[in-house]
This record gives structure tokens, C-alpha cells and sequence, in this order.
């Protein structure tokens, strides 16, 4: 009786449901009239449609939503006209460059597909602001919209850091870093990172206080700075630490390079120059600014005979002087170097051949540079007496058109890439010595460290 | 009738005949705890496998109110940090504290009634030891944490806890409080018998049982409740015999200063430390508990390990953090175990050393402050501060009597020396819940900040004669006879 019943139950119950799937209805409401967040579209948006999202399929989020940023902190909207401005500037510096170097792919293949702008920083509690934050690879937060100016330098790179410390977790979440690189500086790091200062960072081979926070956060400072500062500046930083530090940095630049190489088959050196042209664009660099030890370059190398378009003048005043090494000395002068020891003192040597080796001329100089990057340079009037400055003093004659070419005249430091198109602000950029009085004449060579 | 009365008579006598095997074994599987090998097994038990940090150190003054940005909030530690009572029998709770202590506490009287029962007792005596240190141990931990604080030279007539010397055989057996004092007596019995049978050589890993140097750390904790100074003195120096303990301490500065994280939590609580004195495994999420609201966050850090104490210098432990406010200095190390070979759900476990040398050295430190011998209390400081101050120079760094006065201006010399040792413990002990013991013993008020909105902190406070002070026994132990503690 019982099982019956059931079955009777069952029956009936499945003939309901049937009968209720018969039913048809039309789907074709009206969702606009239900959804009053559906908002027309501006010409911010538009820009971004086309820029970002049509492009990149990449959602950049401006209007204010609480729920996309940390609870629990006092945080502004981002003001609407900044936001086509900070956009072109991350799609110039940061998206760019990856597109030039990793294949116009690479930033649609592995990329945060959000972008989330807010118009302050965010506060934390150990005096730290946070300018950005990048979440499960896919979003990442940018702060301080509201102060940003496309046209400074300083704001420039702040922002664009911070993408590229961001972009870097994102990229060691798709693959992961090299685990031993952890161990480089380990011990040195600290969860309270605000309490240390930027020379204790250095000091412990990190490069900058906020690289100590962890492991990760020291690997993603390294590749955004490494591509912010450009090489001449992060080898000129790394230059001021202490040996033992300069090898530890050196060993991480080594982890990030190989990093990006195995990875993404990306030349990183080659990404870096890439990021610096597009900085350029908004600020080039000013190479009298660039000369001395900790600031830049340290060295600058010419061979006049080999170099295709030295100026006339100098030209002939170095022919001059090999003539006189041969005729008088018998030797065969070979090239000219300018060491930069201090922000105010330079190195002048002369390398030479007596039968096959090669000796070396030396004499220091002091260098002033004035604010209009003019610089003068003078004989200093105690000169070291070691072997290379005595050559110096005997084969003066021979140099004097060369010498007295730097001394009697004053120089305005810039690139040449006005006369000889090139790269400029990289290792191996070419800077020129213009003469004050005569533009036409000039001495340049290859800017090194 | 005789028919019938035959058959079932021979019946009987088969039947009989039968039940006399069967009721030879037992009726059912239960170990018979009748070797010395088994009891030492069963001891193994005898050791509170649940954990007290999280209440303690969220009752005590080295949790703060992060604020509203840190968003997780746990239970097991919001209540105390309110000084509310928990009525959850979860891990890390007060009630999961006073059961898993009772059940050690069984462990220990089953243990010691089946020695009571062997013929030959010799082989077992270093067992009976750690029963009764490890009984003596859980009952000064429930009598610490459940009753008033020991105020030597007071009456202690306060209610303490049931101190449980033989199995139970029944189901809510009645069980009265005792005093506090009546309890401490009893532990004190427990420890004078049990210490000297202890031998090292009975244990597989003698970190994990009442090894001897465990049992001298215990004693001294103990004795400096009671303020006995010279007994805490000559447990302690019972630790190392040739006072080295400059090697026995925790190596902030050497060699954890060169861990990475994961160094760090592997290594603290291994057997292998050598400041580990006793271990035990206990069912806890606290290693877990990492991005509490309430925890150790920016104002604790800054003031403990941001700011130069009284040293001159600041600690040179390495702070981590899982995302600014919430520090951690990355202690614990989580032992999930999973609930079958293929599950992908399990019970976290966190073995915690409950006893060690450094907590030791500063004990006696602190016996030797109350006996007025200060040069001896600032000898045991230094040794603990000089592994823990970068590049320690004893000249420049070490604390003299001097910078206490600086340091903590208006106190008396042997003030300063006590202020000096309790906030060293602070520090060194952050997130172990040690704190909670000094804050008992000195009587100290604890503060704890609250954060509204627009983070603008109020203090609250617990006095030192608040019933608060007295964590909640499970309300389970009204069946038993005992009174609540008072609200």
C-alpha cells in the first residue's frame, strides 16, 4: 500500500514539473530600466575604450567604487581630467616599451586586466604611503592620480614605478623567480621596513629601504628601478655602496636580467633603454648633470682618428699632436680619456704606443661646471708624481696643441645627437666638449662608467 | 518435570563449560597499561594538547587594535582581547585550555596508578617523575590561569582549581576547588617528588618529556610565583651547571639574524634549539593567526622593536610583516594534519616551547633583583641582551644601574632592575603569551587600545583585582560540583 502511494506521490509530482516546463515566457525585458548604473559614456571613457580597452582588453576603473580599494582607509576619487593624462603617460612608459621589446603581444598576453585609479595615496599606519597595489595579477591599484603632472619628470617616475614594481609581482606570478634569490641579502630583511634608511638599505645590497620589506617586494624593486633609474643611474647608485654590497646588487641585477630573458625571452637592457627614450621624451637628459662618480658617468672615451666627425679644429690639433709623438718620441699616440673623479676633478690621459706597449700619459684637472652646464677646466696645481704623470710632463710638448685646446677654452657639456643621431642617456651614449665661443668646434667620445 | 529438567541442567553445564575461554579475554580492545614501555607511551599524553597563547596573549598588553583596515577578526582572540568570556569549545579557547588539561592531567594519574600497581617499581621511577612533574605542571597552569594570582605572603584562600590526583571511574564525578594555596602546596608536593627520579636517558626525544633541564625551568617558574628567590636561583643555575648560558639562548643575533622567513618558523620551535627546554604539540590555529585585527601590530612594533631600550640600542630581532599593520617576528611554524592520506581537510597543530632557557636565565634574573643582589640580576641581563643587540659590545652596551635610572627615571635601583627584566620579557616573548604570567605576578594593569572610526583610539583597562583577570572555566564543570568564576 505504502510503496504505491509513494509511487502515486512521485507521479504526480513529476507530472507538476513537467507541466511547469511547458511554459514559455519572453525574455526580452527591458535590463536598462532596471539598471540605473548603466552610465553614458564620456569622452574619458571613450579615449579609454580606444586606448585601453579595444587594444589591451584592459578595464580602467575611475569612477569612485569603494569595494575596489583597501577597507578601512581614508581614500579620494581621482579627478576625471587627470585621467586621460596619467593613462597616455602609462601607456608611453610602461606598455610601450614592453610592446617594442617583448613582441606587440607580450602586454595583451600577460597583463593586469584592470587598471583601478584613486586620487590619494593610501595611509598606513607606519608612515608609509602605498602607491600602488597589484592583486592576484590581475589588478593593480594606482594612487596619487590627483597630483600627477605628465610634464614632471619626478611625478613621471613615481607612477610609472610603480606599475613596473607591480607589473613585476605580476610577472613573477605567471613565472616564478628564481628561488635562491631570496638568500642574496638574506638576514637583511624586515617587515618593518620605514624604521631603516635608504644608506642601510644600500649598505646591505638592497636598492632601495622598501626592497627590505621581503623578498619578493626587493625583487620587484629591482626590476622597476633598474628600468626607471636606467642603467647609468643604477650602476652610479650601485656605485656609492659598499663593495660587498656592490656584489650582492650586481648578483640580483644578474637574477633580474636572467629572469626576464628565460622567462619572457625579453632583453632587459634592451627594455631598460626603452623606458629611458620614453622619459626622455617628457624630460631629456641634461649630460652636465649626468658627470661624476655616484651621479653617472665616470668616464668618457674618444678616439679622435677613428672617430668620423670630430670637429674640424680638434681634428687638426690631435693630428698635430700624433705628428709630434712620432717625429719627436717616436711613439704612436692612440686615444684620450676623461675620468671623472669627483663632481669636480677629471683625469686626462693619453694613451700611447712605445713598440708594442701601451704606456699612458696622465694629468689632473679641476672641472667647474656652471649652471649653464658650461664647464672650465684647469691644471691642478699639484700634480701626483707617479710613473704616468711623469710622462705627462715629458711628452708635454708633443701635447700641447691637444692640451692647451682644453685649457684655454671653456665648454658647454651636451649630447651630439644633433650632429651624430643616437641614442643618448645610455652607456656608450655620445657626449660632446662645445666650445663656448664656437659651436662648430667641439671633441666628443663615448660616455662611460 | 524431569524430563524437561535434564536437558536444560546438561544445557547449563555445556554452556558454562563454554563461557569459562570467553570470558578469559577481555570484552573489548583496551590497552592494559601494565608495562613499563606502555606507560611510558600513555605519558606522552600527559601534556595539554591544547593552547593557551592566543587567550593569554590577546588578554595581555602585547596585542593592540590595528584597526578598522584589518578586517580579519577571530573570535578566540577578540573576546579576550575585550576580557570577555569565551563560551566556544573550539581550539584556542580558555574552555578547549581547561579540557585538554584535564585529559593531560588523566594521562598522568592513569600512569601513576598503574606503577602503583606493578610489583617492581625500580624501572619505572623516572616515568613516575615526569607524571607527577607534568601533573604538577598542567595544575599550575590551570591554577594560573583560572584562579586569583598566588600573592606571597597572602592567605591565597581564593578558590583554585580541582587538583585531580587519581583516575576518574565515573561519569561527572564531584570535585571541590580547594584555595589557591592548598593547590599550590600540592603542585610543590608533586614537583619535589618528581624531580629527582627524572632521567634524560628514559626518553626518545627528551625535549618532548620533563627532561631534567625542563623540570628545573618549571620549578623556578613556579618558585618565583611564590617569590622563594633562592630556590628559583638554584633551579635555574641546576640548568647549566657551568653557567654558559650565553650558548643556550636564542641566537637573535647570529645565527637567526641570517634565516630567511621560512628559516625562521622552521627552526624556533625544533627540538634542536638549544633554548628549547620542553615542547609539546598542541591542536592550534595560532600560527595561523597571522592578519588578526587584534595582534601584534604598528604601535607594538615601533615600541619594542623600533625604539632603543634600555640598552642604548634597539632589538636586533628581524620583524616581518604580512602586509603593513600586521607584524609578525614569524615564530610559529603550522603542522596541518590532514584527516586521511588523501584528504584535502585536516586539524592545524602548533608545537609550542613552553619552557626555555631564555625565559629561564630572566627568571633568575628577576629572583636575583628580589633578593637585592642586582649585580648578579644585571650579570644574567646582560648575557640575554648579548644576544640579542647587534654587535654587542659588553662596555658600551651592556645595562649597568646607571642607564636603568636614565631609562626609567623615579624608580628605585631594584625597581629599574624589575622594569628592566619585565620589559625585555615583553619583547623576547611577543606572540608566545608569557606575558600574561608577569602581568600576574607584578599585578600590572593592563591597556588595551580601541579604535573607532577615523581610527581615534580610547583606552581600556584591567586592574589588577579585576575578576576579569580570571579566565572562564567551560560551564560543563558546574555538573562536577564547581562554582563558576565570578563576573
Amino acid at each position: 500500500m505504502k510503496n504505491i502511494f509513494n509511487t502515486g506521490v512521485f507521479t504526480l509530482f513529476v507530472l507538476m514539473t513537467l507541466a511547469s516546463c511547458k511554459k514559455e515566457g519572453k525574455l526580452d525585458a527591458n535590463l536598462n530600466i532596471i539598471d540605473k548604473n548603466i552610465i553614458a559614456k564620456t569622452t574619458t571613457d571613450e579615449w579609454l575604450d580606444k586606448n585601453y580597452l579595444n587594444p589591451y582588453n584592459i578595464e580602467t576603473k575611475y569612477r569612485f567604487d569603494r569595494f575596489e580599494l583597501t577597507s578601512g582607509k581614508n581614500i579620494t576619487p581621482p579627478d576625471e581630467l587627470q585621467i586621460i593624462p596619467m593613462m597616455e603617460t602609462v601607456r608611453d612608459v610602461w606598455i610601450k616599451p614592453f610592446e617594442t621589446i617583448g613582441g606587440a603581444d607580450f602586454i595583451k598576453r600577460i597583463s593586469p586586466k584592470q587598471f583601478v585609479l584613486a586620487g590619494s595615496a593610501s595611509y598606513n599606519q607606519d608612515g608609509s604611503i602605498t602607491l600602488g597595489t597589484a592583486e592576484g595579477g590581475r589588478k593593480i591599484v594606482l594612487y596619487v592620480v590627483n597630483t600627477f603632472d605628465k610634464t614632471n619628470l619626478a611625478s613621471v617616475k613615481q607612477a610609472i614605478q610603480v606599475i613596473q614594481h607591480e607589473y613585476t609581482h605580476i610577472l613573477n606570478q605567471t613565472v616564478d623567480y628564481q628561488t635562491d634569490f631570496q638568500t642574496i641579502s638574506r638576514g637583511g630583511y624586515m617587515g618593518n621596513w620605514t624604521l631603516g634608511t635608504l644608506a642601510q638599505a644600500r649598505a646591505l645590497g638592497f636598492i632601495t629601504a622598501y626592497a627590505r620589506a621581503a623578498p619578493e617586494e626587493d625583487y620587484a624593486e629591482m626590476s622597476s628601478n633598474m628600468l626607471m633609474m636606467g642603467r647609468v643611474g643604477y650602476n652610479a647608485a650601485v656605485s656609492t655602496a659598499p663593495a660587498d654590497a656592490q656584489v650582492k646588487l650586481k648578483k640580483k641585477e644578474q637574477y633580474v636580467v636572467d629572469y626576464f630573458k628565460s622567462g619572457f625571452n625579453i632583453d632587459f637592457y634592451a627594455l631598460q633603454t626603452e623606458v629611458q627614450n620614453a622619459l626622455y621624451n617628457i624630460s631629456p637628459p641634461v649630460l652636465a648633470k649626468l658627470i661624476g662618480p655616484g651621479i653617472g658617468y665616470t668616464r668618457m672615451y674618444s678616439n679622435p682618428l677613428k672617430d668620423a666627425n670630430q670637429s674640424p679644429e680638434f681634428l687638426s690639433l690631435w693630428k698635430a699632436a700624433v705628428n709630434n709623438m712620432t717625429a719627436g718620441f717616436d711613439l704612436g699616440l692612440l686615444d684620450v680619456t676623461l675620468t671623472f673623479k669627483s663632481a669636480t676633478t677629471m683625469t686626462l690621459r693619453y694613451s700611447f704606443l712605445q713598440d708594442s706597449d701601451v704606456l699612458f700619459a696622465d694629468a689632473d684637472y679641476t672641472m667647474a661646471i656652471d649652471a649653464a652646464n658650461v664647464v672650465t677646466l684647469k691644471l691642478a696645481a699639484v700634480q701626483p708624481t707617479t710613473a704616468n704623470y711623469a710622462n705627462m710632463n715629458a711628452l708635454n710638448p708633443a701635447f700641447a696643441p691637444v692640451n692647451n685646446y682644453f685649457k684655454n677654452n671653456k665648454f658647454k657639456i651636451d649630447w651630439i645627437n644633433k650632429i651624430i643621431p643616437g641614442n643618448i642617456g645610455g652607456l656608450g651614449s655620445l657626449g660632446a666638449f662645445y666650445k663656448q665661443t664656437d659651436e662648430k668646434s667641439y671633441f666628443y667620445g663615448a660616455m662611460g662608467q | 518435570m524431569k524430563k524437561i529438567y535434564i536437558p536444560f541442567l546438561a544445557l547449563a553445564l555445556v554452556s558454562t563449560g563454554g563461557c569459562k575461554k570467553f570470558l578469559e579475554h577481555s570484552p573489548d580492545q583496551r590497552t592494559q597499561i601494565n608495562s613499563v614501555d606502555k606507560v611510558a607511551q600513555l605519558l606522552t599524553s600527559a601534556y595539554s594538547e591544547s593552547n593557551y597563547i592566543a587567550f593569554t596573549e590577546a588578554a595581555s598588553d602585547n596585542m593592540e587594535d590595528k584597526g578598522a583596515e584589518v578586517v580579519d577578526k577571530e573570535r578566540f582572540v577578540t573576546l579576550p582581547y575585550f576580557w570577555q568570556d569565551n563560551p566556544d569549545n573550539s581550539q584556542d579557547t580558555p574552555t578547549d585550555y581547561w579540557n585538554g588539561t584535564y585529559t593531560a592531567i588523566a594521562a598522568a594519574n592513569e600512569a601513576l596508578s598503574a606503577i602503583e600497581k606493578a610489583t617492581d617499581k625500580t624501572a619505572y621511577q623516572p616515568y613516575k617523575g615526569e607524571a607527577l612533574l607534568a601533573r604538577a605542571y598542567a595544575h599550575f597552569m590551570l591554577v594560573t590561569l583560572y584562579s586569583k594570582a598566588y600573592v606571597a605572603g597572602g592567605d591565597n584562600t581564593s578558590p583554585g582549581i580541582p587538583y585531580v590526583t587519581t583516575p576518574e571511574k565515573v561519569v561527572n564525578g564531584q570535585y571541590t576547588r580547594g584555595t589557591v594555596a592548598s593547590v599550590y602546596a600540592m603542585i610543590e608536593k608533586d614537583l619535589t617528588e618528581g624531580l629527582p627520579l627524572i632521567k634524560n636517558s628514559a626518553y626518545g626525544v627528551p625535549k618532548y618529556h620533563f627532561n631534567i633541564a625542563a623540570a628545573h625551568a618549571f620549578a623556578a617558574r613556579f618558585y618565583l610565583f611564590k617569590k622563594e628567590f633562592a630556590k628559583v636561583i638554584e633551579h635555574v643555575s641546576a640548568i647549566s651547571s657551568g653557567n654558559s648560558f650565553a650558548g643556550m639562548l636564542r641566537p637573535w643575533s647570529t645565527r637567526y639574524k641570517t634565516y630567511s622567513g621560512a628559516e625562521m618558523y622552521t627552526n624556533f620551535t625544533m627540538a634542536t634549539e638549544p633554548s628549547t627546554l620542553l615542547l609539546i604539540e598542541t591542536s592550534s590555529s595560532w600560527a595561523r593567526t597571522r592578519t588578526n585585527r587584534y595582534g601584534f601590530g604598528q604601535l607594538l612594533s615601533d615600541a619594542m622593536f623600533g625604539t632603543a631600550n634600555v640598552t642604548g640600542k634597539t632589538w636586533v630581532h628581524t620583524v616581518y610583516n604580512y602586509g603593513v599593520p600586521n607584524y609578525s617576528l614569524l615564530k610559529w611554524n603550522e603542522y596541518f594534519v590532514k584527516t586521511s592520506q588523501n584528504a584535502t581537510i585536516g586539524e592545524p597543530y602548533t608545537i609550542v616551547p613552553v619552557l626555555t632557557t631564555d625565559e629561564a636565565l630572566l627568571n633568575r634574573a628577576e629572583a636575583y633583583a628580589g633578593l637585592g643582589q642586582n649585580d648578579l640580576a644585571l650579570q644574567d641581563i646582560n648575557t640575554f641582551a648579548s644576544t640579542r643587540l647587534a654587535g654587542y659590545n659588553p662596555v658600551s652596551d651592556g645595562v649597568t644601574l646607571t642607564k636603568i635610572a636614565n631609562f626609567y627615571p623615579g624608580t628605585t635601583a631594584a625597581e629599574g632592575v624589575i622594569k628592566t627584566i619585565l620589559d625585555f620579557k615583553k619583547a623576547e616573548f611577543v606572540m608566545e603569551g608569557l606575558r600574561w604570567f608577569d602581568i600576574l605576578r607584578h599585578r600590572i594593569t593592563v591597556k588595551h587600545n580601541v579604535k573607532a572610526a577615523g581610527d581615534n583610539s580610547t583606552i581600556i583597562e584591567l586592574k589588577a583585582d579585576d575578576p576579569r583577570r580570571l579566565f572562564q572555566m567551560p560551564s560543563q564543570v558546574e555538573l562536577s560540583g564547581i562554582a563558576l568564576n565570578p563576573r
